[in-house]
């Protein structure tokens, strides 16, 4: 029997990247470069084996591939009496390692450039490989828990990541910090909170997890599709309860909304980080693991009629999450925090898309839309983190405030960002435009209008604050002397993934049906409907370029040409200057988060410490070993001293202990 | 299978041969004695890992019988999958904090009175892990209670004598409640024999044997240190001289081993006793929260990982608590993760206590960048600890939460169960918060000034440090290991 290519490819394609990193302190032995160009290659390696993948797409083939080995055996359990380490290949999969790969191969290629000379590079390689490893590993997994192994690696590598200048030095916080004061925080503040906060939502995952475990007896995903009918009718309502609990995982690792406050702050990571981990590839978890389930919510909702709840959940939360982001984005300060509002916004955008095409009768188009969005983004979005790097680089600072007039000294990274804010925008013919128009439809369709406003108002908002941040940035007065180009070895990877956003764009309809040919194949047969051609197919189109220039036009007089100075409007009203410290303060959620759960939980820690376990605790100890003393000063009358009484004692001792065995031997 | 080459007594004499002989020779050999405990210590670990073999290719349990006294029955060792693992873990951790013990002792005196009491020590684990009978079992559990007591009184930090006396003093009172439960047990069944107890005690009344349980269960909760049963155990570790921390949660883990032996193999009918599971569950809740909130508030170092200890003591309880065969088999994982990771965790604040001077939060910071092997060690350990996968941690919880969550949705929904079990989930969340909130205390940031001053690990100390996380690491790994024993565990439970 001989194995075929793709088990190999599929187990290859995270397996390498595992070996690389935990070569790379042994290579950095072997001297820098060799240590940093082989960390390059095995990502390539990585991104050579997804790309073998790809030829099973156009092939005639049976969906899911599925290849397992026995790994935690628990023999006699109920549940969980083998949990197999599997790779599943099906359409979803294969696209999704793919984006991962080739971004993150880019992303290591600039790093090259950018983290050059930094002193910790050995442990930057190592999780960056790391990273890749468990991000394909969660893409790849046939089973919740497999999943959740790469889960959570992903989650270390960002929490590692995030922190990796953990010195956290007060001087450099114009370079290494994130944020401003009162809620500026230091690189290890940051990925600590990233770590708690993803946490809390994996932890709502894994009960998911283990109620379906519990009631479905499966944790594979091909297996979980069927799953309702053999559980008994008067339980079946913990099936969309279980889904509802996993989306608390995606809502975490998604940044969505409750518990979207992590991702402003991961930015304090090297912008590479941020790129990579949260912008292209690991904050698409979450859309991924919905989009994994959501055929099996799918197929539940016919005999549970509940399941509908896990679409309206995902499409609510993503929704607001997606207005609520891109309103704060139109405040921030910060280059890096515009961008990282924005990637929070446009998840919510690729959320809204699935939830909606879970109660629309073109499913299909809803679920195209959403994965659509999820590439065209990682493209344009790490070309746009890229691209920031630089530009802090340059300007020596992470705030707008201090860039201005950069266009003119850095050509390249100016055009790429461009190309890049262009297709973010969604202008036609970039690839966000056709991506973002099927999200629109999509909610049309399934006659969620309320939706569709937020989502347009979305738009508005994202063409605003877009063409603010390029006008701060690149437009204006010059703040900084001395600015140069980013080296070749950085540049090129971004430019590359600008234009590839074009590309994209310009092949966008073939793209689109070429992806709804794969996808469909996933999605159970019964699940397909006819694609009619709707009759507002002009009005998605036209209104969502409206919305881009209700939006660009006002910031491109504002901070392109400078026609006003907003800043003064501002101040001037009451409310407008309220509306921005609202937006500034995000809200008050990350200061709820910190005054109501995180201080208290220490105070309560303390508090406990000190009233409870060192007064009541002690004190019945206290207690108890006085009355002892007490007791021992009675008794010591006892102790008389006479030989007789002490053996009248020890003979009414005996006597008991006989009477005591007599009575329970009888 | 019989235990025909005497493996299991092998185990348990040689460390007990080789204490006196460390005390005789201590004045002449000086610290170097403590080679012989490692290699008595060593041949014992070689003798159990023999016996997991045979356990495994012939997969069947190992037994010895030794005559004893007439009255209570004869001395059984027994080598299963549940016991191999504890077994093992002893050995291996006693193994570990015992090359640690070499450095550390080097700037105390009284090396022969030290090591052979360590031995007595290990030795008491591994008797009460391997017994069977029950008035056997106690007699180790006294064995490890007096030499740990002496330890802590005699080379514990400043507070020893009176941490060392409250930990005696609870935990003896704990004794004597499980030895009154094992008296009414024999006055009852005539057997002390746990293996002969599920036949011999099938006639019994409820309320015997709720009597017995419940003493033998009071007493174990002690030795675990459950809410509120607990406040013997910050002190006690925080005082213990660090290398006898790093196996006491191994120690400690032992009352939660028996209380799965009683509750499972001794007396099975009370695991279908509702309420009782649902009052351990609830101790374990509390226990698990109380502990770790209290974690949170720390500001030593060892102080923190003792409050870690009662929390994760939760964590086992609970999956006794579960009444399933998956719980226990993530009782069984807990017990291995958290002995390796706090072993791994205490001997590096003994380290740091030794090469800084200190190992209280406040003074600490920027460690990673100077101490790299340590702070690995330190994450792996902590990472564990808070069940992150693919450490050895991550499979006890996953495994003691889906125990408990199969036991309140198997037959029908059971409503109270479901809601526990999930917000224990939930709140395992506060591990991750003393986790990372000690982890950045003390690694990252800008050197402290103790840090700036601090000279390099000893390198005996650092060795086994880093040789626990590794074997998180690969049995979580490959944990197939361990689990893949436990189907004895299938047997209690007919489906």
């Amino acid at each position: 029997m001989s194995i075929e290519p793709w088990v190999f490819y599929a187990w290859a394609c995270w397996i390498i990247p595992v070996i690389g990193a935990l070569l790379t302190p042994l290579l950095a032995k072997l001297g820098e470069r060799m240590r940093d160009f082989s960390a390059v290659i095995f990502s390539l390696l990585a991104m050579l084996m997804t790309l073998s993948l790809l030829p099973l797409l156009f092939g005639d083939v049976e969906w899911p591939l599925r290849s397992q080995v026995s790994w935690v055996l628990l023999p006699g359990a109920p549940i969980l009496s083998e949990i197999r380490a599997g790779m599943l290949l099906d359409p979803l999969s294969i696209i999704m390692a793919n984006v991962v790969s080739v971004i993150s191969f880019l992303i290591m290629v600039y790093s090259l450039g950018y983290m050059r000379g930094d002193p910790g590079l050995t442990r930057y390689w190592f999780f960056m490989n790391f990273f890749i490893a468990n991000m394909l590993l969660l893409v790849l997994a046939d089973n919740l828990i497999l999943m959740l192994i790469g889960w959570e690696g992903v989650g270390l590598c960002s929490y590692a990541l995030i922190g990796y200048w953990y010195r956290d030095s007060k001087e450099g916080w114009l370079h290494y910090w994130v944020g401003e004061p009162p809620e500026a925080y230091p690189p290890s503040h940051c990925g600590m909170k990233a770590f708690i906060v993803t946490r809390f939502g994996d932890l709502f995952m894994i009960a998911g997890a283990l109620v379906l475990a519990a009631t479905a007896k499966t944790i594979g995903f091909p297996e979980l599709l069927h799953a309702d009918t053999i559980v008994p009718a008067e339980m079946r309502w913990l099936l969309p309860a279980a889904l509802i609990m996993i989306l608390g995982g995606a809502v975490g690792k998604s940044a969505q909304l409750p518990l979207m406050e992590w991702l402003p702050d991961a930015m304090a990571g090297p912008s590479s980080v941020s790129a990579l981990i949260h912008a292209a590839t690991m904050v698409k978890a979450g859309v991924y693991l919905v989009a994994r389930l959501f055929p099996i919510a799918l197929s539940w909702s016919a005999s549970v009629p509940a399941a509908t709840s896990f679409f309206y959940a995902v499409m609510w939360i993503g929704a607001l999450t997606a207005f609520i982001a891109a309103s704060q984005a139109v405040v921030s300060t910060e280059l890096k925090k515009v961008l990282a509002y924005s990637t929070v916004s446009q998840i919510g955008y690729m959320m809204m898309a699935l939830g909606a095409a879970g109660l629309s009768a073109e499913i299909i188009t809803g679920y195209v839309a959403s994965i659509f969005h999820l590439m065209n983004h990682a493209v344009f979005k790490a070309a746009l983190f890229l691209a920031a790097g630089s530009i802090i680089h340059a300007a020596g600072s992470r705030f707008l405030r201090d860039m201005g007039g950069l266009r003119k000294h850095m050509p390249v990274t100016f055009y790429s960002t461009l190309l890049a804010t262009l297709a973010l925008i969604g202008l036609p013919p970039f690839g966000g435009f056709w991506s973002k128009d099927l999200v629109l439809s999509t909610t049309l369709s399934s006659g969620q209008y309320a939706i569709f406003i937020l989502g347009l108002s979305t738009a508005i908002l994202t063409a605003f604050y877009s063409i603010r941040m390029v006008g701060l940035a690149f437009y204006g007065g010059e703040k900084s002397k001395k600015v140069h180009e980013a080296p070749r070895i950085m540049w090129v990877p971004y430019l590359i993934l600008a234009a590839l956003s074009l590309i994209i764009g310009l092949v966008a309809p073939l793209l689109e049906s070429g992806l709804e040919a794969a996808l469909s194949r996933i999605l159970p047969a019964y699940m397909h409907s006819a694609y009619e051609a709707s009759s507002m197919e002009l009005l998605v189109p036209l209104t969502s370029v409206t919305a881009i220039a209700v939006g660009a036009v006002p910031a491109y007089a504002l901070y392109v040409r400078g026609m006003v100075d907003l800043g003064e409007i501002v101040e001037k009203h009451g409310y407008m200057r309220a509306l921005r410290t609202l937006l500034i303060r995000r809200y008050y959620i990350n200061t709820f988060y910190y005054r109501a759960i995180a201080y208290p939980s220490i105070k309560l820690g303390h508090a406990i410490n000190k009233v409870f376990e060192s007064r009541v605790i002690e004190g019945i100890n206290n207690a108890i070993s006085i009355g002892a003393r007490r007791l021992s000063d009675i008794v010591r009358r006892a102790h008389t001293g006479l030989l007789n009484h002490y053996v009248i004692g020890l003979i009414l001792g005996a006597l008991i202990l006989i009477i005591l065995i007599l009575a329970g031997g009888a | 299978m019989i235990d025909s080459g005497h493996l299991l007594l092998q185990s348990l004499v040689a460390p007990l041969i080789a204490s006196p002989i460390a005390m005789a020779l201590g004045r002449k050999l000086g610290k170097r004695v403590g080679w012989i405990a490692l290699a008595s210590l060593a041949y014992s670990l070689s003798c159990l890992l023999t016996a997991g073999y045979l356990v495994h290719t012939f997969s069947s349990p190992l037994q010895a019988t030794y005559p004893w006294a007439q009255l209570l029955g004869d001395i059984i060792l027994f080598f299963d999958g549940l016991s191999g693992p504890v077994a093992l873990t002893i050995a291996a951790v006693g193994i570990l904090a015992c090359i640690y013990s070499i450095t550390y002792m080097d700037l105390r005196d009284g090396w022969g009175g030290y090591f052979s009491l360590y031995l007595l020590f290990n030795a008491g684990m591994l008797g009460a892990a391997l017994s069977m009978n029950l008035a056997i079992f106690f007699l180790f559990l006294e064995l490890m209670l007096i030499s740990s007591w002496l330890l802590i009184a005699v080379w514990g930090e400043e507070d020893r004598w009176r941490a060392a006396l409250k930990y005696f003093l609870y935990t003896e009172a704990g004794a004597l409640a499980i030895l009154a439960g094992i008296g009414l047990a024999y006055s009852n069944t005539g057997t002390l024999n746990i293996l002969e107890l599920p036949s011999k005690a099938a006639g019994l009344s409820q309320a015997t044997l709720s009597l017995i349980t419940s003493l033998m269960i009071l007493g174990l909760l002690v030795k675990m240190a459950i809410f509120p049963l607990h406040s013997w155990l910050p002190d006690a570790y925080v005082q213990a001289p660090a290398p006898v921390t790093a196996i006491f949660s191994a120690g400690t883990g032992i009352g939660g081993y028996a209380a799965l032996r009683v509750v499972y193999t001794a007396f099975p009918q009370i695991a279908g006793h509702g309420s009782f599971m649902f009052a351990l569950l609830i101790l374990a809740l509390v226990t698990m929260i109380y502990g770790g909130y209290l974690a949170l508030a720390q500001n030593r170092l060892k102080r923190l990982l003792a409050y870690s200890s009662i929390s994760q003591m939760g964590y086992m309880l609970l999956g006794i608590a579960s009444a399933s065969m998956i719980g226990l088999a993530g009782t069984v994982l807990i017990y291995v993760a958290h002995s390796l990771s706090k072993a791994a965790l205490f001997m590096i604040s003994g380290m740091l206590s030794r090469t800084l001077g200190t190992d209280n939060l406040d003074e600490l910071g920027g460690l990673a960048g100077r101490m790299r092997a340590t702070s690995i060690a330190f994450m792996i350990g902590f990472l564990s600890l808070m069940g992150y996968p693919p450490l050895l941690g991550f499979w006890g919880e996953l495994f003691i939460f889906a125990g408990s969550i199969y036991t309140a949705l198997h037959s029908s929904i059971d409503m109270p169960r479901l809601a526990l079990t999930i917000i224990a989930i939930i709140f395992s969340l506060i591990t991750a918060g003393y986790g990372l909130l000690a982890v950045r205390r003390s690694l990252f940031g800008e050197e402290s000034e103790a840090v700036r001053k601090a000279g390099a690990e000893p390198r005996l100390m650092l060795c086994p440090t880093i040789a626990s996380a590794i074997l998180l690491v690969i049995l979580g790994a490959y944990p197939t290991m361990l689990t893949g024993f436990l189907e004895a565990l299938a047997a209690i439970f007919p489906s």
